[in-house]
């Protein structure tokens, strides 16, 4: 993971800890990846962000009770890695 | 990591905050390079940007906004859960479909949408509960109607036997075994 993708896995983050537990839908938290790149990214590296985010166990998701819209939260493990980072 | 500083030099940096986020709210969707400069001539920007340095700005912008949206984010669920404290409201669902409307429209850049759609909620919460309280006081009146027409037939019963026992015992025709007889009829 290089510096800007680590700016932009970081901004990912804060945006998740800021929605708190309510948490974001995945296209949103895909258009603040591509804002937080700076440049426009395509699908294929908004993915990617996506994809180390999850994988690592950083976020999860749930279904919302009323809409039943699937949003994405931070986790203990991506708060650890938000504070380390 | 922290990002690279911006270069005194750089383009757009001499500009006020409000008026770089003006320029970047209205232009940046837009082709390079004529529709760009004349939206900045519109806006009042004297010093047009060379290509290189337009994109330059476009970029630091993006992360700005980015970072900017994380504080929308966060001033959204405080307003939300502000506004639903305000209103009294209990439900932990509610509160949190506040939330992510607030926080729905914060991140398509809509803050003041955000805190409408709360409001608008919170209204609503509002109204439903006083209906709710409304009804509860309908049923109450209901109950205390019913307990009221118990009380009027439970005496009107009495009143009843109370004139039979007296017409029985001024009866001269009766002896007293028929009396008797008849108190026990009435009184059970």
């Amino acid at each position: 993971m290089d510096a800007i993708d680590k700016f932009v896995i970081k901004t990912a983050l804060e945006t998740l800890r800021a929605a708190g537990g309510a948490g974001v839908k995945k296209p949103a938290l895909l258009q603040q990846i591509d804002l937080a790149a700076g440049s426009p990214t395509t699908d294929e590296q908004r993915e990617a962000a996506f994809s180390l985010l999850r994988d690592r166990g950083w976020i999860t998701y749930h279904y919302e009770p009323v809409w039943h819209d699937q949003r994405w939260t931070i986790t203990e493990r991506g708060m650890t890695a938000l504070e380390a980072m | 990591m922290t990002d690279p500083k911006t270069r005194v030099d750089a383009w757009g940096a001499d500009l006020p905050e409000q008026k770089r986020w003006e320029i970047y709210d209205t232009c940046q969707a837009l082709p390079w390079p004529k529709a760009v400069a004349d939206q900045l001539e519109a806006i009042g920007v004297v010093r047009l940007p060379t290509r290189a340095s337009w994109y330059r700005f476009l970029a630091r912008m993006r992360k700005a906004d980015a970072a900017r949206r994380v504080e929308r984010v966060a001033q959204s669920v405080a307003e939300a859960q502000a506004v639903a404290d305000k209103a009294g409201i209990k439900a932990a669902v509610f509160v949190e479909t506040l939330k992510t409307l607030a926080i729905d429209k914060a991140m398509t850049g809509d803050d003041k949408a955000a805190t409408a759609l709360a409001s608008a909620a919170a209204a609503i919460w509002d109204r439903a509960q006083k209906e709710k309280e409304l009804e509860l006081r309908a049923a109450a009146q209901q109950t205390k109607d019913e307990q009221l027409k118990l009380a009027r037939e439970k005496f009107e019963a009495a009143e009843r036997r109370e004139n039979a026992a007296r017409n029985a015992l001024g009866d001269n025709k009766l002896t007293d075994a028929d009396k008797l007889a008849k108190m026990k009829e009435i009184f059970g």
